[in-house]
């Protein structure tokens, strides 16, 4: 089964994402922010991380840069719903520094269940 | 010698009488004649014989001529008397008669010598006499020369010794009149000329400092008239009789009085100039009056020109020993000034609305974020709630994910308040409002949103007092203050605390912004140990646009917006901040009286005991809703929805209700007149009318008609379960 991290600080699309992707047959683990996904990651295996851009703590570009940096074998969705900045902006700055993909919030299930798909390959269900 | 100088003469008149008869008695030859000379002849003869030797030898030489002039007359009388004896020899008579002739010149001749002899004499004696005459004359003359020549000298003397006192004197009363004192006199005598030494002393000292009293009051009106002119502001002096006394060329241009005005020189004529060029004529009168009832009094009233100029009016009584003599008019032109200031006012109020837009700008990709999760979670869950229904048949799972579309819902329902909030251009709603629970859900949103490095302490007093706030407001003011602690201590992390306390202040506390009198406050403070501010920033953090983030990090209103907010509340800022440690920010709030109808706590809503209430409101809806709420507050409730039905059904059964609730504005019989009507059979009902206005009834009418409470609608839960709690107790107690 395929590992997923959420890395999200909002309360309720943690718990979302979550539902949408257990249904969808992954394994996934939740973090409020980048200090905490990258502490998950030192301790555990993750095929793909999809995390949010602005997070207290540590944000997602910050933790995109340093997963690329030590070169961990992930792949990244990076999402956004813009900040100071529109999510546009952020996500391409995310994309530059190592994200795989990209989807601007509000987006539909089926959207981040094609773009994992897209780099994972087989749903995870369907593996199964 | 004068006897025959006497006699002499008479011989001589004698001898002329005879020749003119001898003449008369030639010539003419009549008897007449001859008688009047004989008549002579005889009277010469009497007269010879008188006279002879009656010549005194007293000289020789005059004797002799005398004998012979005498024998020779006597020679001829005798001539003549012979004649007349024989008038026929006329010739001897001529001849005798010659011969007189001749005698008689010859004594002519002798009677002139000898007078000149004697003449000669005289004169003599008389040159002589003349001489001593003139030389006594000359005496006489010389001495009274002598005389004149000593009093001229004398009198000159005395004079001089007069005068030349007298001279400087002159000289000294001349200089002095001419205010050029050169010389000094030096007599100072005791006599006259002494005290009018003095006096003149006297005089030129008191010319001396009239002179100078006067050069500096020639200054002294110099230096006024000059400052008079100089000032830019326009003045009029006048006296308490209404005279204009003085003025200067700015006032005359400021209010463009005309010559003739100006030279009336009455004030009142001046001042009716002036108020005819006022938007508030009486302005100018109301001021004269003032000064009147106290002079000394400091006031500036400001003027209004119908042509837009404004004026501050400075009014300065001149007084005189103890008593106004007259009055200052001083005109100062602010009309410059005022525009000035209207212009920044603008600005700043331009300033304000400007960064408001920023704040809403730099927020909306804030907002931006938020809105993008909730509408995700809506979005998402709805998903899975369809999904967990039509593929899943899993209810259970479709209730928990609609149950996080409504909290995604509520969340964007504060996200708009929050919107409205900020965008809201009008003043605030301000109502006594317990901060606390205002404070406790701001910092709990924080807690997610500031770096878990930074500490946050809360130390919250119980029963803190209410303040005139928009809770709103409130809560956005402690976001702001929350956050720039927050990014104060960013790097390192540190200690968040906010404190709110009661607070009494006995003396009266100066802070920047204002002094805040004696009494009881609420005090909030939001301190931090980051960075801190040094003096420069201190100075400028309440200026709009200030900021020491980077472009941007600018998040909130600013400072500028958080002091402008406490002090729609009546409140002040304090602020203490040094480099290196920390800064804390004290807002103080005005304590005011929470009223009854503040909101509860959701465990304080009092319930109800099965109590009847009788809900009387013609719309159908609302009745329909307030039933629902007062049955689960746990009362019963009999409904009407007009006032007629609601008279009947009281009326059927009056005893049977614990309470009345009715609406105001009903058709038929408004909620006024029922509760009359019902109160006449049950006075002791409380009766709770709701309104939707208080245009038709206040507190005070409806406390006239018997109405124990007034409520505004819409009224909430809270409040309805609290009158209806109140009142039935009360009801229980009169019971």
């Amino acid at each position: 089964m395929k590992r997923v991290l959420v890395v999200d600080d909002d309360i309720q699309l943690r718990p979302l994402l979550e539902q949408i992707l257990v249904r969808e047959g992954y394994e996934v683990r939740t973090a409020s922010n980048g200090v905490e996904a990258l502490a998950a990651l030192q301790a555990e295996f993750f095929d793909l991380m999809i995390t949010d851009i602005i997070m207290p703590e540590k944000e997602g570009l910050e933790t995109i840069s340093e997963i690329r940096r030590q070169d961990l074998d992930i792949k990244i969705i990076a999402i956004s719903g813009g900040g100071r900045a529109d999510a546009g902006t952020y996500l391409r700055l995310a994309k530059a520094q190592g994200a795989d993909r990209i989807l601007i919030k509000p987006f539909e299930r089926n959207e981040i269940i094609e773009a994992i798909e897209e780099l994972l390959g087989e749903p995870a269900s369907s593996q199964e | 010698m004068a006897d025959n100088i006497r006699i002499l003469q008479q011989q001589i008149d004698f001898t002329t009488d005879l020749e003119q008869r001898i003449e008369d008695f030639l010539v003419i030859g009549s008897q007449e004649t001859r008688t009047a000379l004989n008549q002579s002849i005889e009277s010469a003869i009497d007269e010879i014989e008188r006279c002879e030797g009656r010549f005194m030898a007293q000289d020789a030489n005059t004797l002799e001529p005398l004998d012979n002039h005498m024998a020779l007359l006597q020679g001829t009388v005798h001539c003549l008397i012979s004649a007349k004896e024989n008038p026929a020899s006329p010739y001897d008579v001529n001849r005798q008669t010659v011969a007189a002739f001749k005698l008689t010149d010859r004594l002519r001749t002798l009677h002139r010598d000898i007078q000149e002899e004697q003449f000669a004499e005289l004169h003599a004696v008389i040159e002589q006499h003349n001489r001593i005459i003139a030389f006594l004359i000359k005496c006489c003359y010389s001495a009274a020369a002598l005389v004149v020549a000593l009093g001229i000298l004398l009198a000159w003397a005395l004079s001089r010794i007069i005068t030349s006192g007298l001279m400087q004197l002159q000289q000294y009363a001349q200089e002095i009149s001419s205010g050029d004192v050169q010389i000094e006199l030096q007599n100072r005598s005791a006599d006259e000329f002494g005290k009018v030494v003095t006096s003149l002393d006297r005089l030129n000292h008191e010319i001396t400092e009239r002179k100078c009293a006067e050069r500096k009051l020639t200054e002294t009106v110099s230096l006024l008239t000059a400052t008079l002119e100089s000032t830019a502001d326009g003045i009029l002096v006048t006296d308490t009789s209404g005279n204009a006394h003085n003025y200067n060329e700015k006032f005359s241009a400021m209010w463009r009085l005309s010559d003739d005005i100006l030279a009336a020189f009455k004030h009142s004529s001046i001042l009716a100039c002036l108020a005819k060029q006022l938007k508030d004529p009486a302005a100018l009168h109301e001021r004269l009056i003032l000064f009147k009832q106290d002079p000394q009094a400091e006031d500036i009233t400001s003027l209004t020109c119908t042509d837009g100029r404004m004026f501050e009016l400075y009014l300065r009584p001149q007084i005189a020993g103890h008593d106004v003599v007259g009055l200052v008019w001083s005109f100062h032109d602010i009309t410059a000034r005022c525009q000035a200031e209207e212009e920044k006012k603008q600005l700043q109020s331009q300033v304000r609305q400007k960064q408001k837009l920023e704040a809403i700008g730099t927020l909306a990709g804030g907002i931006a974020h938020d809105f993008n999760n909730i509408l995700m979670a809506i979005i998402g869950y709805t998903d899975l709630a369809s999904l967990a229904l039509q593929e899943d048949g899993d209810i259970q799972s479709a209730e928990s994910n609609l149950e996080q579309v409504l909290v995604g819902g509520r969340r964007a329902k504060d996200l708009v308040k929050q919107i409205l909030a900020f965008s809201r251009n009008a003043e605030q709603k301000l109502q006594p409002t317990d901060i606390t629970p205002v404070l406790k859900e701001a910092l709990k949103m924080l807690r997610s949103s500031i770096k878990t490095t930074i500490d946050i302490q809360s130390h919250f007093d119980d029963g803190i007092k209410s303040i005139l706030a928009d809770s709103t407001q409130i809560h956005q003011v402690v976001v702001n203050l929350c956050t720039n602690a927050a990014h104060a201590m960013d790097k390192a992390g540190g200690i968040l605390e906010v404190t709110l306390q009661d607070v009494k202040m006995h003396e009266p506390l100066a802070t920047r912004f204002k002094t805040l009198e004696p009494g009881s406050y609420v005090k909030l403070a939001v301190k931090d140990n980051g960075n801190g501010m040094g003096k420069s920033t201190l100075d400028r953090i309440f200026e709009p646009f200030f900021t020491t983030k980077d472009v941007n990090e600018g998040t909130g209103m600013g400072l500028s917006v958080v002091l402008g907010i406490v002090e729609q509340c009546g409140g002040t800022i304090a602020v203490e901040s040094c480099p290196g440690m920390g800064s804390t920010f004290s807002l103080f709030f005005p304590h005011v009286e929470m009223p009854e109808t503040a909101p509860m706590r959701e465990e304080d809503i009092p319930a109800g005991h099965d109590e009847v209430i009788f809900l009387v409101d013609d719309e159908e809806t609302l009745v329909a809703m307030m039933s629902k709420t007062l049955t689960r507050l746990g009362y019963t409730v009999i409904s009407e929805t007009s006032s007629e039905a609601a008279w009947k059904t009281f009326v059927d059964n009056p005893h049977r209700f614990d309470l009345v609730i009715t609406d105001y504005a009903m058709p038929v019989m408004t909620g006024r007149q029922l509760a009359r009507k019902i109160h006449k059979i049950r006075p002791d009902l409380p009766i709770v009318m709701c309104t939707g206005s208080i245009e038709h009834i206040n507190i005070e009418k409806a406390q006239a008609a018997g109405i124990s409470e007034l409520l505004l609608k819409p009224v909430n839960r809270y409040e309805i379960a609290r009158a209806l709690h109140v009142h039935l107790a009360k009801k229980e107690i009169a019971v």
